[in-house]
């Protein structure tokens, strides 16, 4: 028999016997469901044989899931197409902005290590900021704003005076606005929490390395003085004003000590407004050497790990799927460092080889179409090694910047897929 | 069949990554040192 659909090339389907059937997960669509033993035969028995399936509402199900597709469906051109709009979305403008790249910390594996300036973004500067954005929100109807540095917190000033601007100017255009910030903690008071929560800033960043003792030696101030008294108590005054993560960079020399911030923050019963992560240190030319570092696989399976012995919320790391991969290679993202450079990555910020213009008051860029072009111009869908991976549209070839340091820098759930949809599904109460 | 999360929508695939520094700094754990 001719039949009328077939398979998904993204179905993940993973055994749960102890549930009489099993898990099926779909990476191209994101949905997730559990068949019992039953179904499954049916949905294998129309795959192999052609066997009707007889009840139209599973079947309308399987198909609204992707689990099951029309025979002419080609995925590849689907997630192509995905990848296209997101990339040349106009609708959405994304910034991120350093109001200053100084920084009170010395952390040892800091990529922007001899870019730190002291000075804070001045008024011209700020004025060209509303100015770009000014010209570049015609078709633009969501403005994101990501706070970075340096650390901004060291430039409360500048943050407060281009939100309260950036905020009327989406008002004034009917453009929803968002922001969120990548800071040390060491500034956050409570008091600058609720300053950024009225310029609506929706989430905060903060990184924390381990115990006490191992964090002061990773993230210690200029002056060489420990932060992670200081970092902790300012997160237990604004746990209840902003939400928070906290990203824990981990290689082979603090991987031990990484339970620790877990049990800080039950300890103080913030499990459930703090979330924190684990990410990988990366080596850094001539800052941090590849030997400290560890494999994007032992990395993942580290965080999967993490997650499970410490009982944190899966939800957030729930693999949808992506369009593009990031602003990076967005037509609708740039950085913009405190001296008004831009760049199209943040790990670029302060590199003068990486800089794409200014926005000077003309707003002109410098001719750097080859280096735009290539965070603009990979396409997983046709790369040999990402086109045959299933993991594809939850991954969309990893992070733009490492792929062109010749680094590929795979989806996390490439590793620990099965372990996590396994864990996750487990999570529902009403099925279990 | 029990869905246990829905497919998302092409419209929620680019809002979701367009969130652009946010969302990504936060979904993938290589991104980004400092």
């Amino acid at each position: 028999m001719d039949k009328k659909y077939k398979q998904s090339n993204y179905n993940f389907i993973y055994d749960n016997s102890d549930k009489d059937g099993v898990i099926i997960y779909n990476a191209r669509t994101g949905a997730l469901a559990t068949l019992k033993e039953k179904q499954y035969k049916i949905f294998q028995d129309y795959l192999l044989l052609g066997t009707n399936i007889e009840d139209l509402e599973f079947e309308k199900k399987l198909l609204q899931c992707g689990f099951l597709i029309h025979k002419d469906v080609d995925e590849k051109f689907l997630i192509k197409t995905g990848l296209m709009k997101g990339r040349y979305n106009t609708n959405r403008l994304s910034l991120t902005i350093a109001p200053t790249m100084a920084c009170n910390f010395r952390c040892i594996y800091c990529f922007e290590q001899g870019q730190y300036k002291n000075s804070i973004m001045n008024q011209d500067t700020m004025e060209n900021t509303i100015k770009f954005v000014r010209n570049h929100i015609s078709n633009v109807k969501y403005l994101h704003i990501s706070w970075f540095g340096g650390e901004p917190l060291m430039a409360m000033s500048v943050i407060e005076l281009l939100s309260e601007k950036l905020i009327q100017l989406c008002e004034e255009n009917g453009i929803e606005y968002s922001a969120n910030i990548v800071t040390n903690g060491y500034l956050m008071t409570r008091e600058v929490a609720e300053k950024l929560k009225e310029y609506q800033v929706k989430s905060v960043q903060v990184t924390i390395d381990g115990c006490r003792s191992i964090h002061d030696l990773r993230r210690p101030l200029a002056n060489g003085k420990g932060t992670y008294d200081q970092i902790m108590k300012n997160l237990i005054e604004v746990s209840n004003v902003l939400p928070i993560n906290i990203r824990i960079n981990v290689d082979s020399r603090n991987l031990n000590s990484v339970n620790e911030v877990a049990q800080f923050l039950k300890s103080h019963n913030l499990q459930n407004t703090i979330y924190p992560y684990l990410a990988m240190v990366v080596p850094v030319e001539g800052v941090y050497q590849e030997q400290d570092c560890i494999s994007d696989k032992a990395y993942s399976k580290q965080n999967i790990k993490f997650m499970i012995d410490n009982q944190l919320s899966l939800t957030y790391a729930y693999p949808f799927p992506k369009s593009n991969y990031c602003m990076a290679d967005s037509c609708n993202g740039w950085v913009i460092d405190s001296e008004g450079y831009l760049y199209k990555c943040w790990c670029d910020i302060g590199n003068e080889e990486k800089q794409m213009g200014s926005i000077d008051s003309e707003c002109k860029y410098v001719d750097r179409s080859k280096l735009i072009n290539s965070y603009l111009e990979f396409d997983p869908t046709i790369d040999e090694k990402c086109s045959a991976c299933k993991v594809l549209p939850i991954c969309m070839g990893g992070c733009p910047n490492s792929r062109l340091k010749g680094q590929m820098a795979c989806a996390e759930k490439k590793y620990n897929l099965q372990e996590y949809i396994i864990e996750y599904t487990k999570t529902f109460t009403e099925y279990y | 069949m029990e869905v246990l999360v829905k497919p998302i929508s092409a419209e929620m695939q680019v809002h979701d990554c367009d969130a652009g520094g946010g969302g990504c700094t936060f979904q993938c754990g290589t991104f980004i040192v400092r």
